[in-house]
């Protein structure tokens, strides 16, 4: 638990400063709240004073002690003010930066970085997790430390009361943090078990919501029904359970500061009944015992929280010690846009990908890629592009190695288009400018129309001031893809890397996507993961692949010539395409 | 649920001991009447008081945190049991997400009010209460003085919540916007870097989290100040008590052991007062997650029979269909009939009403008017599971169980023998990918993950649907192209699947469906003509131009790359 209070500590970096004049602010707190009380108890005692006719009561103490406490009410409202103003902001201020930085290494960390880290877990990141700690981290800060210094300001104002009595309640304090400890440890334990249910729930509702239509077509709702039963029944007993081992820690704690405050009326009753103490020092005595525990014994909730913001300091860590592809990049400037292949092997995950490739592709040439289904088309590309650094052999883009480049340069030179499209939550013409910032209209519309979008863009109600929805949504698959495709040809890269698979996204349009990529790919040096007969004879190379190796490679006529995969690639395709039911 | 807060009140008045046990302490001495053994009664007393008050809390808390979450499963159940009542088409017109969002992350929301409110709401409600009816039991002036701060804070309170929702709800909106650039930006990182367009993208990132900090500051250190300003006041009761008490001592209306007891249970209010503002304020959110989870609740059910019905063959009718979707006409009054084990195909340009047709046979919605008939008799007065053992309805949506092959393929029939699996299996060209995982059959969905691709999950499906035999197959043309590095293989699993049945195939290319026995054009929801192809051909001009367009497409695409190469 104070592990992690640290950690928030550090965590907030150069705010620290702040932060501690905050904790000074709240010593100044407790003891602004510490002294009514003393004036309650010195009213009582001028009370008796006055019984016991030493010293009668006069309305000027009336007047000065509720003077008194309006002042130092006022005073902790003061400081209470100066606290939050110094530490309160803290949490959003270093959230702040934080979001900043991550948004620094997502932009130079390499593509295939995102491969490893999906983004629906860097978004969750930046967004939920972030926020946790923007918005509990203070807090807790101020639910931990704050409540101890008010317990400890309070029992150092008592020692000069009663030793013993202060004694007493450092030992109620201690005893409940070993508690507290406990059950924060307790609490880290479970939150892994909790989440873990939790995701499993998500999982199982998010089968049964999908695979409704399934289930209900195949008329088997008991069995997914049964299975979403049992585990929403694990995740009841799993909470019933963690909540139960929290309660009881939880008791266990309040009972070490009660039994110290039960402590406190005998202590303080005895030592007066033994003539060691005062009257008035006992009632003072007696009321604190009401009120000093009441911050410590809060922090019970805080023991809990910082658990999952440990969990969430965790992940950040991670994060930080990224490392970045093209740290000894320059920028290039290419004259030619020859691609050569240099007995390149790629591994992933340790298994070898990519074996001993080499070819060469020349300027302003096609090549068409093909071959069965993990045979490492997809990888060959992201190579190209340096998604991933090659294991060994090098990979030349115009005469120079691609490790020579920023990762920036080197995309400069290509375009990819992948079936996966995404659109920004923007108008479609600016999503169209993003392929180049300082285009014209004229220019967009131009695209556009190369692209086979300007049509039904022109049909929307907007035109294209049309926003597009998160992720695209409003538009249809093919559609998007086509603008995507726009972007590409303004562009205007001279190496273009796509994937035909595109086209079958949908397939009542795919004779206007397949026009938008004749326009893309005009006059470029083209690397095409082919699926069509067309595309694969017209090409000026083709590339067969198998298992990573490079199994064949020449032209049609070449490779037709050749017994082989490209044969049994050829046969395949004439059938599906003369497909009919 | 009851007992919880029973133990929660006795956990309260036990709390309530240990100020009895103060206030006789202090009155003893002001008497002069303190023993030794009264001292360690008083004293025990108050540590009993504490215990109870422990022990009591936690059996209230325990139990009703079981009867929180035996609530929230409750729910839950019922709701997805609702979602599985309710026709398919409402229920997949909601995204998953959102789903998921209402019926675990909302419900959820309803567990802190079920748990903690009603023991520790009670508790700090019931403590202030009985404080306050035992100060005036004392005296009434003194228990009003202990509440003379409370006016000061709720003023600065209602001052400070004045436009509290306006700000939450424009802090929400603020919230959300950073939160949709951050995902825009993480999610488009792949867009933005092929593009060469961080640096412009990383500004607009960095202007939005600027903006929604400044904004955040803003909004809470305006209210720094009449926050600390009710949080500082709210419990000062001495405030009232002290003055106050001295005066009436003063004129003689309040004696010492009085004084002592009164400043004694101001402060033993403090500490509920501020955990009940603390819970008013999550009361607004219990309200909307309450909201949305009855809203799912209330989802209308499709009415079903039970009684198994008689079909005479699997011939289909569509008997003046008309069907409207959120106020909008889809289908108007369409009409058609397939005798048994012919193939008919959906055409149209899209938005046409092809896939409503299709799904309305399966029953993802009622018709709004006419009727659909399956052997002649309506479809609605077809037990549900009859009709779906009758049609199959294979999509592109191939979704797979987390459970093994073998028993996804099985769901199909799950009377179904591990040959008859295979079977099916082979037919559908899986069984080969299936054995060269290492578990075989045994294999789970889950394990397979990311090793299967669309076309395998596609063929599972189809295998699936290939072992259920139902003599009516509904297609979704567009699974065939799931993948194109093994279109062939798909085409041949559906194949398999489609042989003697009655088949109604919603069509993309136009090329795969020109054999159809009748092609039926849709456009606007409205059916124009329905013929052979060559009939079509004739007769219809949009048909005509679609097929041309078609074969040009086709051929256009060769010309012009022919262009390019030579």
């Amino acid at each position: 638990m104070f592990r992690t209070i640290r950690r928030i500590i550090n965590w907030t970096g150069h705010y620290k400063k702040r932060l501690y004049i905050g904790f000074i602010y709240s010593f100044l707190i407790s003891v602004c709240s510490a002294i009514p009380i003393v004036i309650a108890a010195y009213s009582l005692n001028r009370i008796l004073m006055d019984e016991q006719g030493k010293e009668a009561l006069t309305h000027e103490f009336v007047l000065q002690a509720f003077i008194l406490i309006v002042v130092f009410i006022l005073l902790k409202f003061f400081f209470s003010y100066l606290r939050a103003k110094s530490q309160e902001s803290i949490g959003h201020e270093v959230t702040f930066n934080e979001r900043i930085r991550i948004g620094e290494v997502l932009k130079r960390v390499p593509l295939g970085f995102f491969a490893k880290n999906s983004t629906g877990d860097l978004t969750a990141m930046q967004t939920s997790e972030l926020s946790t700690l923007e918005l509990m981290s203070m807090k807790m800060i101020d639910a931990v430390v704050n409540g101890y210094i008010f317990v400890f300001a309070t029992i150092s104002s008592l020692m000069i009361f009663s030793i013993p009595i202060a004694l007493l309640c450092i030992a109620g304090v201690l005893l409940s943090g070993v508690f507290l400890y406990i059950l924060n440890k307790f609490s880290s334990k479970s939150i892994d078990k909790v989440h873990r249910s939790q995701e499993e729930m998500a999982g199982a509702v998010i089968e049964y919501i999908r695979g409704m239509g399934v289930v209900k077509s195949f008329g088997k709702k008991g069995a997914s029904f049964n299975v979403i039963k049992k585990v929403f029944r694990d995740n009841k007993s799993i909470n019933i359970k963690v909540n139960r081992n929290f309660a009881l820690m939880n008791c266990l704690h309040l009972m070490a500061l009660h039994g110290a405050a039960a402590g406190i009326i005998w202590m303080a009753s005895s030592f007066t009944l033994q003539g060691q103490m005062e009257i008035f020092h006992m009632v003072m005595m007696l009321m604190f015992s009401f009120s000093i525990f009441a911050k410590v014994e809060g922090i019970n909730d805080a023991a809990h929280i910082l658990g999952t913001i440990d969990a969430v300091l965790d992940h950040f860590e991670e994060f930080r010690d990224v490392d970045y592809i093209d740290k000894d990049g320059i920028d290039v400037k290419l004259k030619g846009f020859n691609i050569e292949f240099d007995d390149v092997s790629f591994s992933y995950d340790n298994q070898k990908v990519i074996k001993n490739v080499s070819f060469k592709i020349p300027t302003g040439s096609k090549t068409a890629i093909i071959g069965p289904s993990g045979s490492g088309k997809t990888t060959l590309c992201n190579l190209i592009a340096r998604f991933y650094n090659v294991d060994s052999g090098e990979i030349r883009v115009g005469g120079r190695d691609v490790k020579e480049f920023t990762c920036d340069s080197l995309l400069t030179n290509i375009s990819m288009v992948f079936q996966k499209v995404y659109l920004f939550h923007d108008t479609i013409e600016n999503n169209i400018r993003f392929g180049k910032p300082d285009a014209s209209m004229e220019e967009i519309k131009k695209a556009a129309k190369l692209a086979r979008c300007h049509h039904f863009i022109s049909n929307l109600e907007n035109g294209y001031h049309t926003f597009v929805g998160e992720g695209g949504s409003s538009l249809s698959g093919g559609e998007k893809q086509r603008i995507s495709i726009a972007r590409a040809i303004l562009k205007n890269a001279p190496i273009i890397i796509l994937d035909e698979a595109t086209s079958s996204i949908d397939p009542e349009n795919e004779g206007y996507i397949q026009s938008a990529i004749a326009e893309l790919t005009k006059g470029k040096t083209v690397i095409i993961i082919a699926h069509r007969l067309t595309t694969v004879k017209n090409a000026d190379q083709i590339i067969v692949l198998d298992k990573g190796e490079l199994s064949q490679r020449g032209s049609h006529e070449t490779l037709i010539k050749e017994e082989g995969i490209y044969r049994q690639f050829l046969k395949i395709r004439r059938e599906v395409e003369g497909w009919s039911l | 649920m009851i007992l919880s807060v029973l133990c929660a009140v006795i956990s309260v008045l036990g709390g309530f001991l240990p100020y009895i046990a103060v206030y006789r302490i202090i009155t003893l001495f002001l008497q002069d009447g303190t023993t030794k053994g009264l001292v360690n009664y008083y004293a025990l007393l108050a540590l009993g008081g504490y215990l109870i008050k422990l022990v009591f809390h936690t059996f209230s808390t325990i139990l009703s945190h079981i009867s929180a979450y035996t609530i929230l499963e409750e729910i839950r159940l019922s709701i997805l049991d609702k979602l599985m009542k309710a026709p398919l088409g409402t229920v997949i017109n909601e995204t998953v997400g959102r789903m998921k969002n209402i019926i675990l992350d909302r419900v959820e929301v309803i567990e802190v009010p079920l748990a903690h409110v009603i023991p520790e709401m009670l508790s700090n409600l019931l403590l202030p209460i009985i404080v306050f009816i035992y100060l005036c039991t004392i005296d009434v002036v003194m228990a009003l003085a202990t509440l003379a701060s409370l006016p000061i804070a709720a003023l600065s309170i209602a001052i400070m919540m004045r436009n509290y929702n306006q700000q939450y709800s424009d802090y929400m909106k603020a919230s959300d916007h950073v939160n949709s650039v951050i995902v825009e930006y993480t999610e488009g990182i792949e867009v933005i870097k092929a593009f060469n367009q961080s640096s412009t993208s990383y500004e607009k990132f960095v202007g939005a989290i600027e903006a929604f900090k400044d904004y955040t500051l803003n909004w809470f250190s305006s209210t720094w100040g009449l926050m600390n300003f009710s949080l500082t006041v709210l419990p000062s009761t001495l405030l009232g008590t002290v003055p106050i008490g001295l005066i009436k001592y003063m004129k003689g209306t309040l004696n010492p052991s009085q004084f002592a007891m009164c400043a004694i249970l101001s402060l033993g209010i403090v500490g509920p007062f501020m955990k009940l503002a603390v819970f008013i304020n999550e009361a607004k959110l219990i309200e909307y997650a309450i909201k949305d989870a009855s809203k799912l609740l209330s989802i209308e059910e499709l009415p079903v029979k039970h009684e198994k019905a008689k079909l005479k063959d699997y011939s289909i009718e569509y008997k003046g269909v008309s069907f409207s979707y959120d106020n909008t006409r889809v289908l108007k009054e369409v009409e058609f009939s397939m005798p048994q084990g012919s193939f008919y195909a959906l055409v149209g340009p899209s938005g046409g009403g092809k896939s409503t047709i299709a799904r309305l046979l399966s029953r993802f919605w009622d018709v709004a008017a006419g009727a659909i008939t399956i052997g002649g008799v309506d479809i609605r007065n077809i037990p549900l599971k009859q009709l779906r053992d009758t049609v199959s309805f294979v999509t592109q949506d191939n979704f797979l169980f987390n459970t093994t092959l073998m028993e996804n393929i099985r769901l199909g029939n799950p009377k179904a023998k591990d040959d008859e699996v295979f079977e099916a299996a082979r037919a559908a060209r899986c069984h080969d990918f299936i054995m060269d995982f290492k578990k075989g059959y045994e294999t789970t969905a889950g394990e397979a993950g990311n090793r299967l691709s669309g076309g395998e999950k596609q063929r599972i499906a189809i295998a699936r649907a290939l072992l259920k035999n139902a003599p009516i197959v509904v297609l979704d043309e567009a699974t065939a192209y799931t993948d194109p590095e093994n279109e062939d293989k798909i085409q041949q699993s559906i194949k398999a699947l489609i042989k003697g049945k009655t088949l109604l195939v919603i069509a993309h290319r136009l090329s795969t469906i020109k054999h159809a026995d009748k092609i039926i054009l849709l456009k606007d929801g409205k059916i124009l003509a329905k013929d052979s192809h060559e009939g079509l051909i004739e007769k219809s001009n949009l048909y005509s131009d679609m097929w041309n367009t078609h074969i040009q497409s086709k051929s256009f695409i060769a010309k012009q790359r022919e262009e390019h190469y030579v």
